[in-house]
């Protein structure tokens, strides 16, 4: 069998493609490299970017609908003000708990974003493919051994709080490996951004959610190996000893769940900025404003979500330093920032109010509200937040933003991820119910907190706890009604930038892209916004 | 579509100027994601450590336990320091050894390329086997009713010989590939990023001899 075959890709070989549209990218010839392999010996065996992010990104939906769920039992258990005496039994709900807790980061959020980084990303700096190809497949593999090992130890009564000891002690096995798939596949799209760039491409021309990514993936693999370390001293722990974590129960998930958490959690929801600011200058057709500002507002967002240092096993009483209450207060500073750039830069153009962007404004306008929430918490004292449920609210509105970041993102680049466009109304209807119901969700949650709900229950307040199941099931509708709009249209010839508008080289290629992404040479830049340079410099041209 | 996608489109079918001028000097991807990966395996250790010596500060400072003062690693001195010594001497020469591999590689110098990896293979060989000693030696219980010294002790040390494992099929790898005529001149990317996780596995090496070994 050949390594690769040829076909072609000229537009008007294909019988559904509009007259007059041009092939996307300039040199090579007509024709285009394809992956060999089809079906599912390609599935299984591809190491192509995209077919790796596209199944990190389902299993990840997969999952986050179990970890959804999950939660609703919590919730619904929880609205007598007290868990495990409803639907859940004492055991069970702490099982329960955790998986809903740590599923929430490591199977879904996480991997999620990582994998729309995978197909996006390389596009984006105009590379052929992702670094290290068979690494990346190796920590979807993994990724899913993981998190199939995890189900497994739950559902032989494992897991923190189960029954089974050497199901627990899988547990934690299964927990380090996703770490260790996570901590690869960030290195990979880490250094794809660095050193996978086309020419011309220096790294203050990347785009926007490349960056985040490339911040994200930073902060990512530098505080996932800290989990890691953790979860070693646990097995060996629960295996040997149980003298120094106290066992398997509620305690072990307590050693772990600083990954959800804040500040930890904003490093998770970082490339929600970098979404935004790059459907903005789509969306508006105009330039991005201050392409500095935005890098330094990203990457100080990203540093602000470490929160490895922090973590009770280390330093007991780090949640009273200055510096982390300093950085409670700072973290809303540069999502206001983004958010105002966006404005500008929408501002600036003639904007539509794209799927994409909608999207992405909603989930910054989350990301804002939980970390406005997040830094009440630098007067945990004055407000007696301790203990109580207000951290759960800024968990919970930072995961939902970066859930609706990855619905934004699905949208914006549905024609690249998916080979078809999403359907628009719903695309910009299913993140209003989402960002409602995590609002709901999480103002239930906080004023529950600061009523004092929490490890004391507080009574008088069940209701608060309704509210909150009501809004997870808005959410759980928002997204139900994303993946309709995403799935259920069927395959059509799209053109390579269905918003006309697009500026960076991933709306330079075939949508979806061909196995080596750019046909022919690989682009290259002169800009940060390569087509829309091209553009201008036609019209002047045609002017003149 | 409309007209002002195809437009569009139309444009960015002449978006390259063919003579582009070429970025600055991307960083090689090996070295790159091998940096990361030492970026990882760095706060991989940092957290252990943290943990050994926040819990160890614990302990110490904490009230007596059946009545006698606390203390860290009980019973006497049950880790000798003789085999750390010797296995923190071997990593350093075996350093040595590498960067004599680099340098020979630089010069299309095969012959001391071999000799210079197979010493190294050697040289962490004996390291593994200096630890393997050490922990015979102690006899010291993962398990233990009082204190969780040994379990941090194991936690701390065993991770760092599965980095001394990794680290040495990553250069016995690079070594195939430099008998395959892969390293040579200025290519030795390869042979460079061994290095690099090599030299790193040596530094953390370090840190804890100073912190469980001599300290302890």
């Amino acid at each position: 069998m050949t390594a690769t075959q040829t076909r072609p890709i000229d537009a008007e070989a294909d019988p559904t493609a509009p007259s007059g549209a041009a092939p996307a990218i300039r040199g090579g010839g007509t024709e285009a490299t394809v992956a060999p392999i089809t079906g599912l010996a390609g599935l299984l065996g591809s190491s192509d970017h995209k077919v790796i992010g596209r199944l990190y990104i389902g299993t990840a939906m997969l999952l986050g609908s179990a970890s959804v769920v999950a939660s609703a039992l919590v919730g619904i258990d929880l609205v007598d003000q007290t868990l495990g005496d409803t639907i859940l039994d004492g055991q069970t709900a702490d099982q329960v708990v955790s998986f809903a807790g740590s599923s929430a980061v490591l199977l879904f959020a996480l991997p999620a974003l990582l994998g729309l980084a995978m197909v996006v990303v390389p596009l984006q700096v105009g590379a052929r493919s992702i670094a290290f190809p068979r690494a990346a497949a190796a920590s979807y593999w993994a990724f899913l051994v993981g998190a199939g090992l995890i189900a497994t130890a739950y559902a032989v009564n494992g897991g923190p709080g189960g029954g089974r000891s050497d199901a627990v002690d899988l547990w934690v096995a299964a927990t380090g490996l996703v770490v260790a798939a996570l901590v690869l596949g960030s290195i990979c799209v880490a250094t794809t951004v660095l050193g996978a760039r086309t020419r011309g491409m220096s790294v203050e021309r990347v785009p926007m959610f490349t960056w985040s990514m490339l911040c994200a993936s930073v902060v990512w693999l530098l505080t996932l190996p800290v989990l890691g370390a953790l979860l070693i001293i646990i097995y060996l722990d629960h295996r040997y000893g149980q003298i120094f974590l106290g066992g398997g129960g509620p305690a072990m998930y307590g050693r772990v769940s600083w990954i959800g958490e804040q500040p930890q959690v904003y490093a998770i929801a970082t490339p929600v900025l970098g979404l935004l600011l790059d459907a903005a200058a789509t969306a508006g057709g105009a330039r991005l404003a201050r392409r500095g500002a935005a890098q330094v507002a990203i990457a100080a967002f990203a540093v602000l979500g470490i929160g490895a240092f922090a973590i009770a096993a280390i330093a007991p009483s780090a949640a009273d330093q200055p510096v982390t209450k300093g950085m409670a207060l700072l973290a809303p500073l540069p999502v206001l920032a983004v958010l105002g750039l966006a404005g500008v830069t929408v501002r600036d153009g003639t904007p539509k109010p794209t799927s994409g962007l909608v999207g992405a404004v909603l989930a910054t306008l989350l990301l804002l509200l939980g970390t406005v929430l997040g830094a009440a918490t630098a007067f945990e004292g004055a407000l007696e937040l301790a203990g109580t449920r207000w951290p759960t609210a800024v968990s919970h509105l930072t995961l939902a933003a970066a859930a609706l970041g990855l619905i934004a993102g699905l949208y914006h680049w549905a024609t690249k991820v998916l080979g078809r466009a999403g359907n628009e109304a719903l695309g910009r209807t299913a993140p209003l119910l989402v960002a409602l119901g995590a609002v709901i969700v999480g103002g239930a949650e906080a004023v529950s907190g600061l009523a004092g709900d929490g490890l004391d229950a507080r009574a008088g307040i069940e209701a608060m706890n309704g509210i909150a199941v009501f809004g997870a099931v808005m959410v759980v509708l928002g997204g139900v009604a994303a993946a309709v709009g995403l799935v259920g249209r069927r395959r059509a010839y799209e053109p390579s930038d269905p918003w006309g508008r697009g500026q960076t080289l991933e709306w330079a290629t075939a949508s979806p892209p061909s196995f080596a992404n750019f046909d022919g040479d690989t682009p290259a830049v002169t800009s940060a916004d390569p087509l829309r340079a091209t553009s201008e410099d036609d019209t002047e041209g045609a002017t003149s | 579509m409309s007209v002002a996608t195809t437009t569009h489109e139309a444009a960015v079918y002449d978006l390259v100027p063919p003579d582009a001028p070429v970025g600055g000097t991307r960083p090689r991807v090996l070295l790159a994601g091998t940096a990361l990966t030492g970026g990882a395996i760095i706060m991989l250790f940092a957290g252990l450590l943290g943990v050994y010596l926040a819990t160890r500060h614990a302990v110490l400072t904490g009230p007596n336990i059946e009545g006698n003062p606390p203390d860290w690693l009980a019973e006497g001195e049950p880790i000798p320091l003789t085999p750390a010594n010797i296995a923190f001497g071997t990593m350093l020469l075996s350093c040595v050894s590498m960067q004599w591999a680099v340098d020979a590689v630089k010069r299309d110098d095969r012959r001391n390329v071999y000799f210079a990896l197979a010493l190294t293979i050697l040289f962490g060989a004996a390291v593994i086997n200096a630890t393997s000693f050490l922990y015979a030696q102690t006899g010291l219980p993962v398990a233990s009713e009082t204190d969780p010294s040994a379990l941090l002790f194991y936690a701390v040390t065993g991770t760092h010989l599965a980095l001394i494992v990794g680290a040495l099929a990553f250069v016995c790898l690079m070594t195939f590939r430099t008998l395959g005529g892969e390293h040579r001149g200025r290519d030795n990317e390869g042979i460079v990023a061994a290095s690099l996780i090599w030299y790193l596995t040596t530094a953390i090496f370090g840190v804890i001899w100073y912190a469980v070994y001599v300290t302890k």
